[in-house]
Parts: C-alpha cells; sequence; structure tokens
C-alpha cells in the first residue's frame, strides 16, 4: 500500500504532464467507445424497424435502395408501380395480405406517406410490436392524417390541428398543397422506427392534393378541396408495396414471379434477407472504424511512455532516495507500473464518463436527424474487454522506463550525478 | 513487495477470466434441447427430394416426343416448358417426417429477435437470398430457433449446420404449399477444415 502511495505522490510531481496524458487516454477511450457504441445501436435500429413482412414490392431498382426508400425512407424511388399491378399481385391466391405505399410529399422536413388503413394492422416492428395510437384513431375521409410521435413532439401538434403537406421532400411556397389542408386525427405511439418521423394519409389524399398538379407543378385551373374529394380518387400508381403471404415456403417462388412480371419491371426482396446484406457492406466500414479507434489508443499509450521516458533523469534521485531507506531494486519498476497503470485507469473512466455526457447531449439530435436511437449503457463485456486491454498494454510498456531506471538505480547508489 | 504481486496476480486473472467468459457466450455449439442427440442422422439436399421423382425418369417419359419433334419448333418450346414445369413440381419426401437430421446450408434470413436472426430458409447454395431464381420447394427449409438461440447477422453469410426435427407441413392445393420446416433448431457455424473448397 505504502508504494502505491509513494507512486502517486510522485505522480503529483509531475500532474500537468501526467493529466496531459490521462486525457489523450480518455479521448482514445471515448472514440474507441463511442463508435462501438453507435454501430451497435445503429445495427439494432436497422434491424428493429420492420418485422413479419415477407416482401416489399417496388419498381425495378437495386434491393438496398428499395429497402431504404420504402422502409427507411431514405433517398428515393427510380418509378412508380401501378396500382393495376398491386391490385393483380395482392389478388394472387398465395399472397395473405398486401399493404401499399405512397411517398414523396413531405410536411416541414418530415416525410409524407399514403397508405390505406390495412398499414396499421400489418406493420410490425421490433419483436412483433404492432402500431398503438397513443390518441386517436386512424384516418377515415379523404384529408385525415396520422401522425408519428416525434412529428407532434417536435411540432407541437394535437388532435384537430390543420397541416399543409409540400411537394417533394423540402418545397418553398410555391409548393405547398396549401389548398388541401388535412386534419390530424391520430397519433401514434414512439416506436424508435422511421415511422415516428412520418405523417400517414390515405391513398386518396395523396391523389386529392396531386389532382391539380397532373402536369408536375400547380395548375392554373385549381380544384378546390371539397371538389376534389367528392371526384374519384381511386390511385394510378403507388410507390410500393409490402405484402405476407400464406405460407413462407413459397416466399421464393412469388419472388421470382414478380421479379419476372410480365407487365411491367418490378423488384421484390426480402427484408431480413436485405437487411443482412446491408449490414455486411456497412460492416466492413465499421471494422476500419474500430482499427483506427484501436490506433488513436495506441498513440495515446506512445504519449504516456513518452512522458514517463522524459522524466527518467529528474527521477533518479528520487530513485536513489527510495533506495537509501530500503526499497528493493524491483520497487522501482513496480512504481513505474502502478503509475501508468494509475494514468489509464483514470483515462478509461474519465473516457467513460465523457462518452456519457456526449451521448446523453446528442441523443435527440442523432436520433431526430439520422433515426439511430442511442441508448445510454453500461460497457458491455467486449467493452471491459478493451479497458483490460489498454491497463495490461500500459503495464507492458512501462516496462521500458522500469527497466531503464532500474539499471540506473544499481549503478548510481546515493551520489547521483544529475 | 507480495501485496504488488497479489495485485498483479488479480489483474491477470480478470483478463483470463473475460476471455474465457466471451468465448462460452460467443459460441452455441452444444444442442442441448434435441433428446437423441446421438441418433442425428446428416443428411443431404438428396434426401429432400421423393426417392419417385428423377430427373431421369421424366426425361425418359418424354424423350421419343422429344426425338419426333424438330429443333427449334415452337410444339418442342412447348415440349420442354411442360417438362420444366413437371421437373420444378418438387414433391416432397415422405420418409423424413419427424427424423432428428442434420443438414447444412445458407441462410436467407426473415426475422430477427433482439438483433439475432430467429427464422429463416435455409438453401443449397449462397445468393438464393436476392434475385437469384430460387430453389424449388423441397430444397427450401423454413427453419426456427428458440429466441434466445439466433444466429448472430455477422455470422449469417457462412455456411451453418442445422440440426432438429424436420416435419413436413402444410397440404398440398394448387399452390404448392406444403413444405419442409424445422422448429426449435440448433445451428452451429462450419468449421475452417469442414470447408472444401
Amino acid at each position: 500500500m505504502k508504494l502505491l502511495t509513494i507512486a502517486i505522490k510522485s505522480a503529483w510531481n509531475r500532474k500537468i504532464s501526467l493529466s496531459l496524458a490521462i486525457f489523450s487516454i480518455a479521448m482514445s477511450i471515448l472514440l474507441l467507445l463511442g463508435v462501438d457504441n453507435i454501430r451497435k445501436q445503429a445495427k439494432n435500429t436497422f434491424i428493429n424497424t420492420i418485422s413479419q413482412t415477407d416482401l416489399i414490392v417496388g419498381a425495378r431498382s437495386s434491393p438496398v435502395n428499395l429497402l431504404l426508400y420504402s422502409i427507411f425512407h431514405i433517398g428515393s424511388a427510380t418509378n412508380n408501380v401501378s396500382y393495376k399491378a398491386y391490385q393483380h399481385i395482392k389478388a394472387q391466391k398465395n399472397v395473405k395480405w398486401a399493404v401499399p405505399l405512397s411517398l414523396g410529399d413531405s410536411h416541414r422536413g418530415f416525410r409524407v406517406m399514403g397508405t390505406n388503413s390495412d398499414y396499421f394492422r400489418y406493420y410490425h416492428y421490433a419483436n412483433e410490436q404492432s402500431l398503438q395510437f397513443q390518441q386517436g384513431f386512424p384516418f377515415i375521409t379523404v384529408y385525415d392524417a396520422v401522425i408519428g410521435y416525434d412529428v407532434a413532439q417536435a411540432l407541437h401538434y394535437k388532435l384537430g390541428d390543420e397541416i399543409i403537406l409540400s411537394h417533394g421532400l423540402a418545397a418553398l411556397k410555391q409548393a405547398q398543397h396549401d389548398d388541401k389542408p388535412f386534419r390530424i386525427v391520430g397519433i401514434l405511439n414512439k416506436t424508435n422506427t422511421p415511422v415516428d418521423r412520418t405523417v400517414l394519409v390515405s391513398l386518396q389524399g395523396i391523389e386529392a392534393i396531386h389532382i391539380d398538379w397532373q402536369s408536375g407543378t400547380r395548375s392554373p385551373i385549381k380544384i378546390s378541396a371539397e371538389t376534389a374529394a367528392k371526384m374519384g380518387l381511386e390511385p394510378k400508381s403507388i410507390t410500393a408495396f409490402m405484402l405476407g403471404v400464406e405460407n413462407k415456403m413459397t416466399i421464393f417462388r412469388l419472388q421470382r414471379q414478380i421479379n419476372q412480371y410480365a407487365n411491367e419491371p418490378l423488384s421484390a426482396i426480402i427484408p431480413g434477407s436485405t437487411l443482412a446484406y446491408l449490414w455486411q457492406t456497412i460492416g466492413q466500414f465499421e471494422q476500419i472504424l474500430m482499427v483506427v479507434s484501436a490506433l488513436v489508443l495506441m498513440t495515446g499509450l506512445m504519449g504516456l511512455l513518452t512522458t514517463l521516458l522524459t522524466t527518467l533523469n529528474e527521477r533518479r534521485r528520487e530513485m536513489a532516495v527510495l533506495r537509501a531507506v530500503g526499497a528493493h531494486a524491483y520497487h522501482v519498476i513496480i512504481l513505474f507500473m502502478l503509475e501508468s497503470m494509475f494514468v489509464v485507469v483514470t483515462g478509461c473512466l474519465l473516457g467513460i464518463m465523457l462518452l456519457y455526457a456526449i451521448l446523453t447531449t446528442v441523443q435527440s439530435f442523432i436520433a431526430n436527424n439520422y433515426g439511430i436511437h442511442l441508448v445510454v449503457n453500461p460497457p458491455d463485456t467486449q467493452q471491459l474487454l478493451i479497458f483490460l486491454i489498454a491497463v495490461l498494454l500500459s503495464i507492458l510498456l512501462s516496462l521500458i522506463p522500469g527497466f531503464i531506471a532500474y539499471k540506473r538505480s544499481l549503478q548510481d547508489g546515493l551520489m547521483v550525478k544529475i | 513487495m507480495n501485496l504488488k504481486i497479489i495485485y498483479l496476480l488479480l489483474l491477470l486473472f480478470t483478463l483470463v477470466a473475460c476471455e474465457n467468459s466471451n468465448q462460452d457466450t460467443a459460441s452455441e455449439t452444444s444442442p442441448k434441447e434435441t433428446p437423441q442427440v446421438e441418433s442425428l442422422t446428416t443428411i443431404d439436399w438428396d434426401n429432400l427430394i421423393a426417392a419417385s421423382h428423377s430427373e431421369e425418369a421424366i426425361l425418359a417419359k418424354y424423350q421419343k416426343q422429344i426425338d419426333s419433334l424438330e429443333e427449334d419448333s415452337p410444339e418442342l418450346g412447348e415440349l420442354y416448358s411442360k417438362i420444366y414445369s413437371e421437373l420444378d413440381n418438387a414433391p416432397l419426401n415422405k420418409a423424413i417426417h419427424n427424423k432428428w437430421i442434420k443438414i447444412s446450408g445458407f441462410i436467407a434470413p426473415l426475422s430477427y429477435h433482439s438483433g439475432n436472426i430467429t427464422e429463416f430458409l435455409l438453401v443449397p447454395y449462397f445468393g438464393a437470398c436476392i434475385h437469384v431464381p430460387a430453389p424449388p420447394v423441397n430444397q427450401t427449409v423454413l427453419v426456427k430457433t428458440a429466441s434466445d438461440k439466433g444466429i448472430k447477422l455477422e455470422d449469417s453469410f457462412e455456411p451453418v449446420w442445422v440440426s432438429g426435427q424436420i416435419q413436413l407441413e402444410g397440404k398440398k392445393t394448387d399452390i404448392g404449399t406444403a413444405g419442409y420446416s424445422i422448429k426449435n433448431a440448433n445451428i452451429e457455424l462450419y468449421t475452417e477444415d469442414q470447408i472444401n473448397l
């Protein structure tokens, strides 16, 4: 115990350079654990976004693109799917349910999705959870809207509020559908999926707002909201649809049929498989990030080694005095080991605290802008292992200055010529 | 002096203990649930095809017709389509119903639970997942595992051994809904020396 006290008191002498070493270790631990945390949470967020859907069908496109725009609302569709194709495939004996999705509008930065009331019945996420209403109910009339939890929180909406939808993903005044306001009739519970940041309306609502937009921009002949609601609002095309089959054994067969659909070019994907494929691709970047973080940790440890080596000369007298009062030669080595262990352990603790502080601060920002939900957890086994490796490495590195000091203390005795 | 050495030993101990516990949680190699571990039969994908169904038999049946038609004629094209759909018929092998088996294959994930894959289709070759023409119904097995025994996403691209009781499910109707399934399966990864490339 005395040795530890001596080590700490001696370290206090060099507190400035050692604090810098502690800080750099803390930064590298922060980086390592931060990267580890983010990649694990991101993966969980992606995997938990959709479940119990057997196929997603859209216009012919790469599987990852179709998955990203239809479920994660990232990116855009290459083309639309005709409503006829949707109805034809839905009518197959094999298909149990099929829910249409129509994208392309937004509301103050949040995506608007047109669908039907089946969406609330068949969309599942995480471990077989279905959508629950915090308040209200699904849309009934043409201009009803249901909003996700984050939309309500961010824009302070309540039931009965009127909202204007915009054309495209971000629009100026001329691209607002301001002649046809929608009324909020339902607010969903938090799901930690992109649904939280979506405004859901009926397919008929999407048709109504575009009824005088057929040329691609607002037409001079305006059709009022009431008139539009009475017109036949059967959609001609949708962006994509999700479906479930009666028997999962036939998923591959149905997928092939849809991919070879003669009337228009379609792609059908199995969400689970495409997610796995997406993650395999991203996984390579994850590994590179971890390698970079490990290199940063090595840099921090090298900084500590430098500090120990450069102060060796000053400490010769200190070692000589300790030897004189009865310390054994190997105590010198142990002193150095204790000092570097102390620095690394303090650095790790500081790093974790900084990580928690930063995570708590940016949690809501990242959730709103990237959809990834960061949870502040105590370190898991893998992360504890990282700590242990850091401490062990520091002990090993400290052997270098320790051994040099050991040899010198044998030669010097009390007559230290500095 | 003794205390220091004890500190160091404690540290090393913790490290070793952590390593061991890591290895235990990482490997799911013991099929604990299957009662008759010794009687797991390793089968091949050909065992999933009904014995009576063979390519040679079908081709032999149509051989005379093939020979009688000229090349590139539309009738020959139609005949080939007919033959393909019959080959495609994919009858199941009823003899292996309820047997405890072990079969190897690749995973096309369907459902996840807590980040692990707990329901998937097992297929004979990789690439059946995305848009390569799919294997027929008698070359696909629907596998479900207990929610804590799923396979990690990172491990799901390698060939795996799946063991459990295989069952024929569903009735054969005009859309061919019968198929193989294994519930409560155990999954093991292929080891390096088992893969012969």
